[in-house]
């Protein structure tokens, strides 16, 4: 998969008829693939105690890849999923994503990070439902345009945004990352 | 990612280092996400001139903002490059969902979506309430619909468009408002150029509009549909569509490679019952909906008209659990091409 992240200039090179473009600021967009066989990741537990937003049960942090020693903050393309990991079937599991975008995305909240939530596929494969700075629960209504961002999730529809928390005044000291164990160089 | 894959995009990349442009043959997954990924970069640099078009077209500003008079030549080129930049934006409205949410949203959202939030009594800046709609809404103020008028109006915020009525608010429509959008059309268009998609990206985009459908032409019954005040939804559905059957047929080899030869019948069908229906329309407006329309339980007089007929059609089509209807094939086709879809 690095191999190919690599190639993906020269190939997007084909796709435009060997024109040339300006290299772009960096940014990353998570696509589904990039959470594939996140349990595999490093695995943290983070606490169960009720939060708001989150289903109650044992919330754990899978870390694609850890942040450099003495990093203060995550660098662009880092993803952290956060799971609660209560219910019968996996497909009951709530799952939270952020991923670092970059190029100032999400300025008004968690600056740079975007949110997602997830399930699993009956085969198992983790698929994104909602993402953005404000993901719904991944129910169409919520949103006027038809996309996949909305109103915030929650149980009750109460709109539970991503950023109440993690966009806070001085949560950007912390990376916007919320949980100790799960913060640049904590591990 | 197969190694036969890997292999022919290593082939393709050093030919590139060496300057050459030639064609190979790829894998169809391969070629399947090259084809959606020039499709979607040719419209976003399609759209990218419209909205450049759309705000150096302008009018002047002078001390009365516009007239409908001395000005109607360079509205009516607005409202030429707003009809342009809407058929981009329709064809890949699907895919740009998925991979910008939040400038979707800047760029797509409807009026009553943007005041939910807070209310924008200024419409002429880059805050509140901005993008295609926003544009749309202020060229054409002069001919919104009753219906639309009387959704809007029960808003709480409500703010009535009219054109610019002074320098300023000439000066912020053009610097402002039409900047924003272009900056933001400019921004999808660098971040998606060096994406390499994936096939959910590319394939849950187009399904996604797909289902889309029903609920913009359900919105119509109450004023809320999307190209409201052009009266263009019908041609936003049309490029939806046409780009949807563009998307499939890029997915169309890598199926019937996979044995979907069937499926690939019905997919096809399904398309040519939808542009059929929405080609025996004129005009660029969704069908009247009849004044006793219910949507909830629409009666058969209702349903025979030509507003229900689509809605029909359209609910058919969009059911995923309507063995053939089209949104169910194409989820059939994407778990044969082995794309996780969402769990029900």
């Amino acid at each position: 998969m690095r191999r190919l992240l690599c190639l993906a200039p020269l190939l997007l090179a084909v796709a435009s008829g060997c024109t040339e473009t300006e290299p772009p600021e960096a940014v990353f967009i998570a696509l589904q693939r990039d959470f594939a066989g996140f349990e595999s990741w490093p695995r943290y537990f983070v606490g169960n105690s009720p939060l708001p937003g989150h289903s109650v049960g044992d919330r754990f942090g899978y870390i694609k890849q850890l942040a450099p020693k003495g990093a203060a903050a995550y660098p662009v393309g880092s993803i952290i999923v956060k799971t609660v990991e209560s219910g019968a079937t996996k497909q009951e599991w709530a799952l939270f994503a952020m991923a670092k975008r970059g190029g100032g995305f999400n300025a008004a909240g968690a600056k740079d990070w975007e949110f997602f939530t997830l399930r699993f596929s009956t085969s198992g494969v983790p698929v994104i439902v909602s993402r953005g700075s404000n993901p719904a629960d991944g129910d169409a209504d919520d949103d006027a345009d038809g996309g996949t961002t909305g109103g915030g999730y929650g149980s009750t529809g109460s709109g539970s945004t991503c950023n109440r928390c993690h966009g806070l005044p001085g949560t950007e000291q912390l990376d916007y990352v919320l949980s100790a164990v799960l913060r640049p160089g904590a591990q | 990612m197969n190694s036969r894959s890997l292999k022919q995009i290593t082939t393709l990349s050093v030919l590139l280092a060496a300057g050459g442009c030639g064609q190979e043959s790829l894998a169809p997954e391969l070629q399947a996400l090259f084809d959606v990924k020039a499709y979607i970069q040719s419209n976003l640099d399609d759209l990218d001139g419209a909205v450049t078009a759309l705000q150096s077209d302008a009018p002047v500003a002078d001390g009365d903002g516009w007239s409908a008079k001395s000005d109607a030549a360079a509205v009516a080129k607005m409202k030429a490059d707003w009809k342009r930049a809407r058929i981009a934006y329709e064809h890949i409205e699907g895919a740009l969902a998925v991979l910008f949410p939040d400038l979707d949203a800047s760029t797509d959202e409807r009026y009553d979506g943007f005041i939910s939030t807070s209310p924008d009594d200024y419409l002429f800046d880059d805050k509140g309430v901005i993008g295609v709609h926003a544009i749309e809404r202020i060229l054409w103020s002069a001919e919104i619909p009753v219906t639309v008028k009387n959704f809007e109006q029960g808003l709480p915020g409500y703010k009535e468009a009219a054109f610019p009525s002074s320098h300023q608010e000439a000066l912020d429509f053009k610097n402002k408002l039409c900047a924003r959008l272009v900056a933001d059309v400019k921004t999808m268009r660098s971040q998606f150029a060096p994406l390499a998609l994936d096939p959910a990206a590319a394939f849950r985009g187009v399904i996604g509009s797909m289902n889309e459908q029903l609920e913009k032409a359900s919105k119509a019954a109450t004023g809320e549909e999307e190209s409201r005040y052009a009266q263009y939804t019908l041609a936003d559905m049309r490029a939806n569509i046409e780009a949807g059957e563009k998307t499939y047929s890029a997915f169309r080899p890598w199926l019937l490679d996979r044995g979907g030869a069937a499926l690939d019948v019905q997919i096809n069908a399904g398309f040519q019952r939808l542009q059929s229906k929405y080609a025996s329309y004129s005009g660029d407006a969704l069908p009247a909906v009849p004044p006793t329309w219910s949507t909830t339980s629409p009666s058969a007089t209702d349903l025979a008209t030509p507003f229900g007929q689509l809605y029909q059609l359209l609910l058919q089509e969009s059911d995923p659990d309507r063995s053939g209807s089209l949104i169910n094939v194409m989820n059939q086709s994407a778990e044969l091409l082995g794309i996780p879809q969402l769990p029900q």
